[in-house]
């Protein structure tokens, strides 16, 4: 069953268009991300699911009923704010039982629910604290467990991890995304942070400028981009990238060096054809013979080692699980896996078959 | 900051609240005198205190009556700005039209208004309806003057509070009207406190309106100083007295809320 | 300024029908009221525009901007612009100077600095009208406190109010004691909310401390300081009960500012068309003085936001 839909959605600000005609499909108990550059349209489009933003044009269906015209509160949706929006005023058991205590629900009821989602997320001693004596991560906790006490059919979150340090939102990944497992709710969840988008959804949206680029489960968008802007945007360090015009089976650069093609593309005739080459950092190896690059930074992450090199007139990284010791300056051969090259068209960006 | 100099600044906040206490301390001294010892010169700092002085004004001239005037007055003329004013704010502060900063300005501009100016109109009006020295009159006009201050403030109040919470209340499930009185109410309460402060000063200490169209049902305490002026000259230490006696309430009142009183004041004239 | 307030129209809306009306109603008895004040200020046009003096109404005609070139021919009229500019002048430099100062002083934050601002507070909340009694007392030439403490200084025969030389510097005195904590208030308000990095950065550069004031803190305290100004000016420019309670516009005509002397005019010399002129030329002063502070201020909130 779709749980949410998004069809055809355009969405104006006055004369200026920032969503065109988007489709989403998201199936019950995904966990669906909407990643992309600032300015893409994807928090807009999360709070037109939630009801915080008109739609212009289009439609979206949320458990299949048409909710363009329904007021947020009857959509059953829960919204965890970047800013975590709690109520200043109100303790952190009344910010969770807030929405219950307005839909008059049951006194028992809702005890059982605020100590069920407090459990959860370890709020267990901080119920009656204002949020002023909260830290960041409690303040975020607390968000989310006044989403989680209203059981809705739809989580929406607001890019909630960029306001937390590096290994706080390392933790609250992981921690999110086994909450959802459990729960099995349907999640959207907005982020310009690919390594999230990676690590924690079902399905990955990557959006630009208003415009959906790709759709897909993230191993799929990392393998088959559809086009150069996505594989540049997925995996860090991101793809590197070559211009240069295929001849004699081999993708030839601007300064003559030949990179070997996919198989699928050496034995077509596409002879004097301006491509994009595209290889990703895993794919370039260091080796004893091979296409010469000068060696510019040797950075080792401790997990790898990332050399950033110089070749065929571009900036090269290869990262390798085994430590590599080079000077600035020196040249080292590289080799790629032909078969893990991809070609864009310069013009289009899009990624081209076989 | 090296220590002599944090000395000095410290020596030099010291001088200058001495300064600004001394005038209200030497008027609390000269109502404490006699007649005779008030004008004295050399001046005395070292006298006899007594009570003379108030216990007259209490006993002969009413006091109570004037007092009640002043709170009668200033808690009147703020409850119906509040009244108006937060509505009118909330409604700015919302729900902006195009004419929303014209409007702003304009009811600013209203401040500009010379007192004197209107002052025959409005006194041949107040004559005309039966008003003249009559509360009513007062808190009508007292009302009208920190309109403007009042929305402006209030307008400054609520654009302050964040909109994320507002949109949390939302989709937790508020109406506009539940979001009003559980959410946006308790974050501005303060902001309607520091208003509502400012405005009851500026009502205690409204001198001009209050000299002009009362006599003696609706005087509030401004107005009572001035019959302590009399053609054969001014009587001080029971002048100072009823000055005392008319400004003492406030003082008090102001330094009870001075926190708020401080973030009204800085809050409306800037953010 | 739209945008902000547009986002949080958005957090409220609603369906379309209620929403179109319901600011417009809310806003509608404040409006009604601020119409309402323009009634007497037409009324006092009108009059302006007339030969009106009690006294003598068969004298009663529209005599037009009669009025006006009689007020302008007049040097009476001329002593009180004069004087008015110098009152407001002087004030709201004093006030500001001061105010900046006590302001700078009082920047940390402790329990003391705390302490003296609110005590600061006091005069603020004393009726300006009381507040010239209380240096009435203090100045009078023969048992006034202060008289008698400059004349251990050796200042003898100091007239304070009632010499038209020091009348005005008696009076300026008096309202700079009023006024200027507002002018500390607001100031220090403003000092406190400047983010401190900017001054961190110059401190680790070495750059000297004067420097630091007049190229740093002044301009990034100047929204304040311009609204400061704006509200002292519009006070000082209308002043009506320091000076009228302390001397009512003398002695002779050197406190003459314009309130003072149209209130002398209406109700010494029931003189109620000249009145009216004198405070239409004062409205117009201070409606063009407060245009130019209010763009002002709105350009630099706009940027300030811009940037923020």
């Amino acid at each position: 069953m779709t749980a949410v839909a998004i069809r055809g959605v355009r969405k104006l600000f006055g004369q200026i268009e920032v969503l065109h005609s988007v489709d989403v499909e998201i199936d019950d108990g995904d966990f669906v991300i909407l990643v992309g550059p600032s300015g893409c349209g994807k928090t807009t489009l999360l709070r037109m699911i939630a009801g915080l933003e008109d739609v212009s044009h289009g439609e979206i269906l949320i458990g299949g009923r048409r909710v363009n015209d329904i007021a947020p509160k009857a959509r059953d949706v829960a919204m965890v704010f970047q800013n975590y929006a709690l109520y200043p005023h109100m303790t952190v058991r009344q910010n969770m039982s807030f929405a219950l205590r307005l839909a008059r629900t049951a006194r028992v009821e809702i005890d059982k629910r605020v100590e069920r989602a407090a459990e959860i997320l370890g709020l267990g001693q901080l119920l009656d604290r204002s949020p002023r004596q909260l830290s960041g991560g409690q303040r975020q906790r607390v968000a989310m467990g006044r989403a989680l006490v209203r059981n809705p059919q739809v989580f929406l979150f607001d890019e909630p991890l960029s306001n937390l340090d590096a290994k706080l939102r390392v933790q609250m990944r992981a921690e999110i995304k086994e909450l959802q497992q459990r729960l099995k709710t349907t999640t959207v969840y907005v982020t310009h942070d690919q390594i999230e988008a990676m690590t924690m959804a079902d399905k990955i949206v990557i959006m630009r400028n208003g415009y959906v680029e790709q759709t897909g489960a993230p191993l799929d968008l990392y393998d088959h981009p559809a086009n150069q802007f996505v594989a540049g945007f997925l995996g860090s360090p991101s793809m590197n990238f070559l211009d240069g015009e295929i001849a004699e089976g081999a993708m030839i650069a601007a300064d003559g060096l030949r990179w070997p093609l996919p198989e699928s593309f050496a034995a077509q005739p596409l002879s004097g054809r301006k491509v994009v080459y595209g290889i990703r950092p895993e794919h370039i190896t260091i080796t004893e013979a091979g296409i010469p690059a000068r060696v510019q930074l040797v950075e080792p992450t401790g997990s790898e080692t990332q050399v950033v090199l110089q070749a065929s007139g571009s900036t090269l990284i290869a990262a390798s699980r085994e430590r590599i010791i080079a000077q600035p300056g020196t040249i080292l051969h590289i080799m790629v896996d032909p078969a893990r090259a991809h070609l864009f068209d310069p013009e289009s960006g899009k990624r081209l078959a076989a | 900051m090296s220590g002599v100099k944090t000395w000095l600044a410290g020596g030099v906040a010291w001088l200058i609240a001495i300064v600004n206490f001394f005038p209200i301390f030497w008027m609390l001294l000269a109502s404490l005198k006699t007649e005779v010892e008030a004008v004295q010169t050399p001046p005395l700092f070292i006298f006899h205190p007594t009570l003379a002085n108030y216990r007259d004004i209490f006993a002969l001239q009413g006091y109570a009556g004037y007092a009640f005037n002043s709170i009668a007055i200033s808690v009147l003329a703020t409850l119906l700005m509040l009244l108006v004013a937060v509505p009118a704010a909330f409604a700015m502060a919302f729900y902006p039209g195009r004419y929303t900063r014209d409007i702003l300005l304009w009811m600013l501009s209203t401040k500009m208004l010379p007192a004197v100016g209107v002052l025959v109109p409005i006194y041949l009006l107040s004559r005309d309806l039966g008003l003249l020295d009559t509360r009513t009159a007062l808190v009508i006009i007292d009302f009208l003057s920190n309109l403007p201050i009042g929305v402006w403030m209030l307008f400054t109040f609520f654009r302050e509070t964040p909109k994320d919470i507002i949109e949390a209340s939302r989709i937790d499930g508020a109406n506009v009207g539940q979001t009003i009185l559980y959410v946006l109410l308790p974050l501005v309460a303060p902001g309607i406190a520091s208003t509502a402060l400012l405005s009851v000063i500026l009502c205690w200490n409204e001198a001009f309106w209050s000299l002009n169209l009362t006599a003696h049902n609706a005087a509030p305490l401004t107005a009572f100083i001035a019959s302590f002026s009399a053609p054969q000259g001014l009587f001080w230490a029971r002048l100072s007295a009823a000055s005392v006696l008319a400004i003492a309430p406030i003082l008090a009142f102001g330094w009870i809320s001075q926190r708020q009183l401080v973030r009204g004041l800085t809050f409306g004239a800037v953010k | 300024m739209s945008s902000v307030l547009q986002d949080h129209s958005a957090a409220l809306r609603r369906r379309p029908r209620l929403t179109a009306w319901l600011p417009y109603l809310l806003s509608l008895p404040a409006l009604l009221v601020c119409v309402g004040i323009l009634v007497p200020f037409i009324t006092a046009a009108w009059y302006s525009l007339q030969r009106y003096n009690l006294a003598m109404p068969m004298t009663r005609g529209f005599i037009w901007f009669g009025q006006y070139i009689d007020l302008f021919t007049d040097p009476d009229f001329w002593n009180t612009v004069q004087v008015s500019a110098i009152y407001t002048i002087a004030t709201v430099g004093i006030e500001l100077l001061l105010g900046l100062g006590i302001a700078l002083l009082l920047r940390e934050r402790s329990r003391f600095n705390n302490l003296v601002s609110v005590a600061l507070l006091l005069p603020l909340m004393t009726a300006p009208a009381i507040a010239s009694l209380m240096w009435k007392l203090m100045t009078n030439p023969n048992f006034g406190v202060l008289s008698w403490l400059i004349s251990l200084l050796g200042v003898h025969d100091f007239r304070w109010a009632s010499d038209p030389r020091t009348a005005m510097f008696t009076v300026v005195l008096v309202d700079v004691w009023v006024y200027t904590p507002f002018m500390m208030i607001l100031l220090l308000a403003g000092l406190r909310s400047l983010p401190p990095q900017p001054f961190e950065a110059a401190r680790l550069d070495g750059v000297p401390a004067r420097f630091v004031f007049f190229r740093i803190t002044l301009p990034m305290l100047t929204p304040y300081l311009v609204t400061a100004t704006l509200f002292r000016l519009l006070d000082s420019i209308q002043q009506f009960d320091i000076i009228y309670a302390m001397t009512q516009g003398g002695p002779g005509d050197s406190l003459m500012v314009f309130q003072v002397r149209a209130y002398l005019e209406f109700f010494q010399y029931t003189n109620v068309g000249t009145s009216a002129a004198l405070m239409m030329v004062l409205w117009a002063i201070t409606y063009a003085l407060s245009n130019v502070f209010v763009k002002q201020w709105l350009k630099l909130r706009e940027r300030a936001h811009g940037t923020a």
